[in-house]
């Protein structure tokens, strides 16, 4: 304890004084610099600053489903500019993200609740099923930890830190190392049929059936459960954009069944479909809805002809676009209808 | 554990915390908890080989008060040198063998890399030092375990040192030093210097460094050069960058460790560099190994044979490969040269020829040292060799084109082989931020009679720039690997 006193005798008081005045001075410079010149900001988070400028009434969570174009496709528009065309009224932005993740989408409305969207009426989020496979939840690149960070301290006196916290790994940017990732189970229903590294090194290039149905069990045959991280997000998602009387417009991405049917007969189609109503259940529970196009489209409305997969091409696109803009006509009858 | 981690960090300020709590005679227990707890985040095994340095050390130090002093300190010294070499020599002294005879390492299915445990190298020549001096009567044996295992192991400098004398650290231990706010005010101040010079510079420059020596011979020219340069800086920041935090964080609970960096780029010779460039390392080869073979007190041949030893020991222990003899050897040879042309024995007469001597003798002692260098950096003697010869290929058309602006010179610098591994605005910041370093430095010499306004505005843009400008991708550091 004596240390303690010696710290606080007269001549350090005169120093403790002149630190304040130092970090006050620091931290003063610092939220000019932050302000003035923002540190490295990753692409999508600098994108959606530009969006946020631009006042949208509805906003599109994309990824690759949405701006996937087939190379014989007349139409090559993304889905949100189809919906753009559907919904003349409106001005439709898309939020775009390397890789689907509804933890970063949460991030995103987080800030947007705490933005200045004046206009926004309503947010698109599609729900991609492959997505909630280990074989993509659990990819380290598929975290987007900085992002969630980024978007969800902007408003805070530690966003001006962040960098520095970034630096000194105090914040852990991969929480998923290789290592637990290739370690991870992988099932089928609930039946665990062995770990990501038995199935990583499957080649798209090799189009033997075994090869496919191996892909199909590592994207799509898992047992969904309600407390998926992923499906938490939606609902806190949803949550969220209602208090701020904020529409959330759910679809569940269509998956190529007739494909995964050939391969995997009277057991694929279960799966998939089991996994949507889980999803469609726990949403509904929470008083939203969810739009299931899961199995609202044949192979040939697809990217891919020769494998399972859920990217469009401009026929599934069309369908899609179809699809949300019944939907947000429908809100929005509804909410005339109210008022 | 890296020194620049959260973690580290964490571990640090919680051992202030409790050492200002807890009673000053229970300190060394707290200290010597997180030095073990440090030690073991690395590699626990090794933690092992520490104990049994410690054990034989200590007792070791006992023992050399006694009977047959003298062929106890070179058994023990003996003992010391020997775990050195099978960690760190063996490998390579098999191999050269095997070269020499000719034969392939696979057909005897030699399997001698072990690991060198962390900071093994250092704390090796602090006992030696300790087990010297208690020899030469200079300091008496330490008595306490306890006390006497914190001085070997203590966090902030087992890694890379400073090598401390046991008149310093050890002796430091037994003073009874309260934390007081002007230790923590000046702990981070040098952890702040520490941390801008490894995370703004260092860790910056490393990534152009890495990328051309990785595959030097994708390169010519221009690249080279940039590559060399850049490694110079970053091994200053580096090291002085670690020195700092150590340094820094003993400062936290009072303890002074050993200067080790003064401004070495500045020399004008290289005997004035190594007075300047890990001092701790280069006055322990001075009083252990230059001054016991006769140092200057014997003839001039011998005399410089001493220094030639100490050099090429110097190298080895640096570094496992020729490259790293060869280096000692220039260096000694070097120092040589410095004795024989020192600019004062011929820089007499007017003011502009002592300036233009000295421009000289300095531009000279840099080019020297940044040219051999790339035997410290290159993966092996081919590679610097490479780097030798092809640096200044392409150099006549290179000016040439710089004046004609037509992207030529952004192509020859920029997109040979993998690129520099930077985009440019990183070059830059590096740049920019080795100018601030400078800047610091030079009032820091003269701190006292630096206005404080300039003293507050370098403290906070040095801060700014941590906050601002630290490369997130880690990089360890370089003296570890020694």
């Amino acid at each position: 304890m004596k240390d303690l006193l010696f710290m606080f005798n007269s001549d350090s008081k005169f120093l403790i004084g002149k630190t304040m005045i130092f970090l006050i001075l620091l931290y003063v410079a610092q939220v000019f610099i932050t302000s003035v010149f923002p540190f490295d900001l990753p692409d999508t988070i600098r994108n959606y600053k530009v969006i946020r400028e631009s006042s949208p009434t509805v906003i599109y969570f994309g990824d690759s489903v949405m701006r996937t174009v087939h190379p014989q496709d007349r139409d090559k528009r993304p889905i949100y500019l189809m919906l753009q065309k559907n919904l003349p009224d409106d001005l439709v932005a898309s939020i775009d993200q390397m890789a689907y993740h509804p933890g970063i989408y949460e991030a995103y409305v987080r800030n947007i609740a705490q933005s200045r969207f004046k206009e926004l009426k309503y947010v698109i989020v599609p729900i991609n099923l492959r997505t909630f496979s280990p074989e993509w939840d659990k990819r380290p690149q598929y975290q987007f930890e900085k992002e969630k960070w980024l978007l969800s301290y902007e408003y805070t006196p530690l966003y001006s830190f962040l960098h520095f916290l970034f630096s000194i790994r105090a914040i852990n940017l991969e929480p998923i190392s290789d290592v637990s990732f290739l370690q991870t189970p992988i099932y089928l229903g609930e039946k665990q049929v062995g770990i990501v590294s038995d199935f990583e090194n499957y080649s798209y290039k090799e189009f033997s059936e075994e090869n496919f149905r191996k892909k199909a069990i590592y994207y799509y045959l898992y047992d969904l459960h309600s407390e998926h991280r992923k499906l938490q997000s939606l609902i806190n998602i949803a949550h969220i954009l209602h208090e701020k009387n904020i529409e959330v417009v759910f679809y569940i991405t269509p998956i190529d069944i007739e494909s995964g049917e050939k391969i995997l007969p009277n057991q694929f189609k279960k799966q998939v479909i089991t996994n949507a109503s889980t999803i469609v259940n726990e949403i509904e529970n929470e008083g939203f809805t969810v739009l299931n196009l899961v199995d609202a489209l044949l192979a040939d409305a697809f990217h891919w002809n020769v494998y399972i997969n859920e990217h469009l091409n401009m026929k599934g696109r069309i369908f899609v676009a179809e699809k949300i803009a019944e939907d947000i006509s429908r809100f929005r009858k509804e909410s005339e209808i109210q008022k | 554990m890296a020194l620049t981690s959260f973690s580290y960090l964490l571990l640090l300020f919680s051992a202030v915390a409790i050492s200002i709590i807890i009673p000053y005679r229970y300190r060394w227990i707290i200290l010597l908890i997180v030095s073990i707890y440090f030690y073991l985040s690395f590699i626990p095994s090794y933690f092992l080989i520490m104990i049994l340095l410690i054990i034989l050390n200590f007792f070791g130090g006992k023992m050399i008060q006694g009977k047959y002093k003298k062929r106890i300190l070179f058994f023990i010294i003996g003992l010391n040198i020997g775990i050195l070499i099978v960690f760190k020599y063996l490998e390579f002294f098999f191999s050269s063998l095997l070269h020499v005879f000719n034969i392939e390492s696979s057909e005897l299915s030699l399997s001698l890399s072990l690991l060198l445990p962390l900071g093994l190298s250092f704390v090796i020549f602090q006992l030696i030092s300790y087990l010297a001096e208690v020899y030469k009567g200079t300091i008496k044996r330490e008595r306490h375990f306890g006390i006497f295992s914190l001085s070997v192991l203590f966090s902030p400098k087992i890694i890379a040192g400073p090598i401390e004398r046991p008149q310093g650290f050890l002796a430091q231990l037994h003073h009874k030093v309260y934390i007081t706010f002007p230790f923590i005010i000046s702990g981070f101040k040098l952890l702040s210097l520490g941390f801008f010079k490894k995370m703004v510079i260092a860790d910056r420059l490393g990534v152009i460094v890495d990328t051309v020596y990785q595959s030097p011979e994708q390169y010519v020219g221009v690249p080279l050069i940039i590559a060399t340069l850049a490694f110079t800086f970053q091994l200053y920041c580096d090291f002085s960058g670690y020195t700092d935090i150590a340094r820094g964080s003993a400062m936290f609970f009072g303890y002074d460790f050993v200067e080790n960096f003064r401004f070495p780029y500045i020399s004008r010779s290289i005997k004035e560099f190594w007075r300047r460039w890990h001092i701790s390392l280069s006055t322990w080869f001075r009083d252990y190994v230059y001054i016991p073979l006769g140092g200057n007190k014997v003839s001039q041949p011998r005399h410089y044979l001493n220094i030639l030893v100490s050099f090429l020991l110097s190298g080895l222990w640096h570094g496992v490969g020729w490259n790293f003899v060869l280096w000692g050897f220039l260096h000694g040879v070097g120092v040589i040269a410095s004795e024989l042309i020192a600019p004062s024995n011929f820089l007499r007469g007017n003011q502009f020829i002592k300036i233009l001597g000295n421009i000289f003798a300095w531009a000279s002692t840099f080019l020297f040292i940044t040219v051999t260098w790339i035997l410290f950096r290159a993966q092996n003697f081919s590679d610097a060799w490479y780097v030798f010869t092809h640096a200044s290929i392409g150099l006549k058309s290179f000016a040439f084109n710089l004046f004609r602006n037509d992207g030529s010179v952004y192509d020859y610098v920029f997109n040979q082989g993998n690129g520099l591994g930077l985009p440019k605005e990183q070059i830059f910041i590096a740049v920019i931020a080795l100018l601030l370093l400078s800047i610091f430095e030079f009032f820091q010499a003269r701190w006292d009679r630096t206005n404080v306004l300039i003293r507050v505005s370098l403290y906070i843009l040095l801060v700014l720039g941590i906050i601002n400008l630290s490369f997130v991708y880690e990089r360890p550091f370089i003296y570890v690997q020694f």
